[in-house]
């Protein structure tokens, strides 16, 4: 684990940010929970086990590009909370941050 | 009284629905602010309105529903259109979904009557209905206790008789949990049973819908609506749907004698209140069945597995939380999306939810991947193939569902690593897709205890089989508790 500040690592990590009083809690049980993770190591012989990501390992069904049902987009799916110019969403800028 | 009755009265009356709605917006009217068990709550007048429009169907297609004028309390974790869906977060405090998630098409087609939007932990993550970002459930049968969790308000709503059938998701025991810790009836079906479309996703390969009632008959009527193959969703399974009442029915008639196993280290590792009351059940399971005990050499593994992959789906799935199509608005006019985001995140996520995000984010990267994510994959791989072999010599599992008595409210937020150990019982029918269902069997100095049986992929019918022959001998059915 990154010592120093692992609290500011997960934070930059994960785009988010913890309030001055969750980063002493949060220290503290982000230590406990990766020891509780540390016990898989004491497992043996995993070395030559496939891993299991999904306990249905069917084949993903293929459709033709049909929409079921139609939700109108602009007025339905999106106007509650997107806002809308020419019919694109706008979105914070992402170049020259 | 239980829905199969109700059912009865209501396709003879369609009047006494309204009679019995009354009777329902009492209950919630006098227990409501103790309890807690909604975040939405549909006012009773637009209900009426709705049951009017239902009498208007033909009597041919009344008598076909199968849930005809029977109220549902719907987790708000489930889309449904027009019905504010917040997932007990802030970041969707606002939200109303356009559409229905499937389920809830299934129950609007088959007559149910979505009543309310129920609490649970925030995104479905905690055990106990506390991180909520809007308020705690109480426990119906002790106000100082939890309900459980995530499905804390589906299962309060039951046992505090706000509503005769509920509907909740288990991840890692959600649905189980509370009902266990409420004194009612839950079932997680096999992974791939129950259409996921429109519940809101946590960790999707471990996610599941089921039903949750005060008797095993009512679990089977709910589950007959919900189950099925649904193109919508590309983990369904592509099978035929079956009747698990009449299933049920027969199997209580043939009672076919089955081989169960008994989880040993699941009954050691239990308080001594929680076993000597699981033992009762098992008692009266093994005098008509063959009990044998089975072993299971991993516990602490089994917890550190699941919130593995729990925290590393859950990272990817609340990613689309952004503000932007999504999620809480904040202003961005000259600000860029990294600070934007973040910033969402910050305001929208409450302490639990960030936790695991942020964890998610740790084990998927680069040099921990392998170590953390790709490890427990392969363990999960292991547990998958011991219970198969497991279940190639019993037909079920049986241990505590929880293996403590339902605690105050506040003392799990001293010690979270307490409540992520306190669901090794349940995780694993996630971890490895099968059907577990929590029966309530006894009360412990007026606190609830339940059993959990497991069995094979596909074989709800068994469980069903088995708690229905528990009802029988315990009486443990449509206990409605007294809220002071």
């Amino acid at each position: 684990m990154q010592e120093g500040d692992i609290i500011s690592y997960l934070e930059k990590l994960a785009l988010l940010r913890f309030t001055e009083s969750e980063r002493e809690k949060v220290r503290s049980e982000v230590t406990k929970i990766i020891e509780l993770f540390n016990e898989l190591m004491e497992v043996r012989g995993l070395d030559n086990v496939e891993p299991l990501y999904h306990v249905v390992e069917i084949e993903l069904p293929l459709r033709d590009d049909e929409p079921l049902d139609r939700v109108d987009v602009d007025h339905e799916l999106l106007s509650e909370n997107a806002i809308l110019e020419n019919g694109y969403i706008k979105a914070p800028k992402t170049i020259g941050e | 009284m239980p829905v199969f009755k109700l059912l009865q009265e209501f396709k003879a009356d369609p009047m006494k629905i309204f009679d019995y709605l009354d009777v329902v917006y009492r209950v919630i009217d006098s227990v409501e602010t103790k309890v807690r068990s909604f975040i939405t709550l549909v006012p009773q007048d637009a209900i009426f309105k709705h049951v009017e429009k239902l009498m208007k169907e033909g009597k041919e297609r009344i008598n076909s529903m199968k849930i005809f004028g029977i109220p549902i309390a719907v987790k708000d974790v489930i889309s449904t259109k027009g019905i504010r869906t917040t997932c007990a977060s802030k970041m969707l405090e606002n939200y109303i979904p356009p559409y229905n998630a499937t389920v809830i098409e299934k129950i609007v087609n088959e007559g149910g009557i979505v009543i309310g939007k129920t609490n649970m932990d925030e995104f479905a993550m905690g055990s106990t209905t506390e991180t909520s970002a809007f308020y705690p459930t109480h426990n119906p049968w002790d106000l100082s206790r939890v309900p459980g969790g995530s499905s804390g308000g589906s299962a309060a709503a039951l046992a505090a008789g706000e509503a005769p059938l509920a509907l909740g998701s288990d991840t890692g025991g959600s649905i189980r949990n509370p009902a266990a810790f409420c004194g009612v009836y839950g079932l997680k079906p096999t992974y791939g049973m129950v259409s996921r479309y429109g519940l809101i996703a946590y960790a999707s390969s471990m996610d599941q819908i089921g039903p949750m009632a005060r008797n095993t008959m009512d679990l089977a009527i709910l589950l007959n609506v919900i189950a099925g193959y649904d193109p919508k969703d590309s983990t369904s399974l592509p099978i035929s749907a079956r009747d698990y009442v009449s299933l049920l029915k027969e199997l209580m008639y043939k009672e076919p004698r089955l081989r169960i196993g008994l989880v040993k280290e699941l009954f050691e590792n239990s308080s001594e209140s929680v076993r000597s009351s699981a033992y009762k059940a098992v008692d009266i399971l093994c005098s008509y069945h063959e009990c044998v005990p089975v072993s299971l050499p991993y516990s602490k593994q089994l917890v550190a597995t699941y919130y593995i992959i729990a925290m590393a789906e859950a990272s990817s799935n609340l990613a689309r939380f952004d503000g932007v199509r999504y999620g809480l608005k904040i202003s961005f006019e000259n600000r860029g999306w990294d600070e934007v985001y973040s910033d969402v995140r910050t305001k929208g996520f409450g302490y639990e939810v960030k936790k695991r995000i942020a964890l998610g984010a740790y084990i998927l990267s680069i040099g921990y991947r392998d170590m953390y994510y790709i490890r427990a994959l392969k363990f999960r791989r292991i547990l998958k193939e011991t219970f198969d072999k497991i279940f190639k010599s019993v037909d079920a599992v049986i241990s505590p569902t929880m293996p403590i008595l339902p605690p105050k409210l506040g003392e799990f937020f001293e010690d979270p690593l307490r409540m992520y150990l306190a669901d090794v019982n349940t995780v694993i029918a996630n971890l490895i897709g099968a059907p577990a269902i929590s029966i309530p069997i006894d009360f412990y100095n007026g606190l609830p205890v339940a059993i959990q049986i497991m069995s094979r992929q596909l074989t709800e019918e068994m469980l069903l089989y088995l708690s229905m022959q528990l009802e029988e001998k315990t009486g443990f059915r449509n206990i409605i508790a007294e809220v002071h």
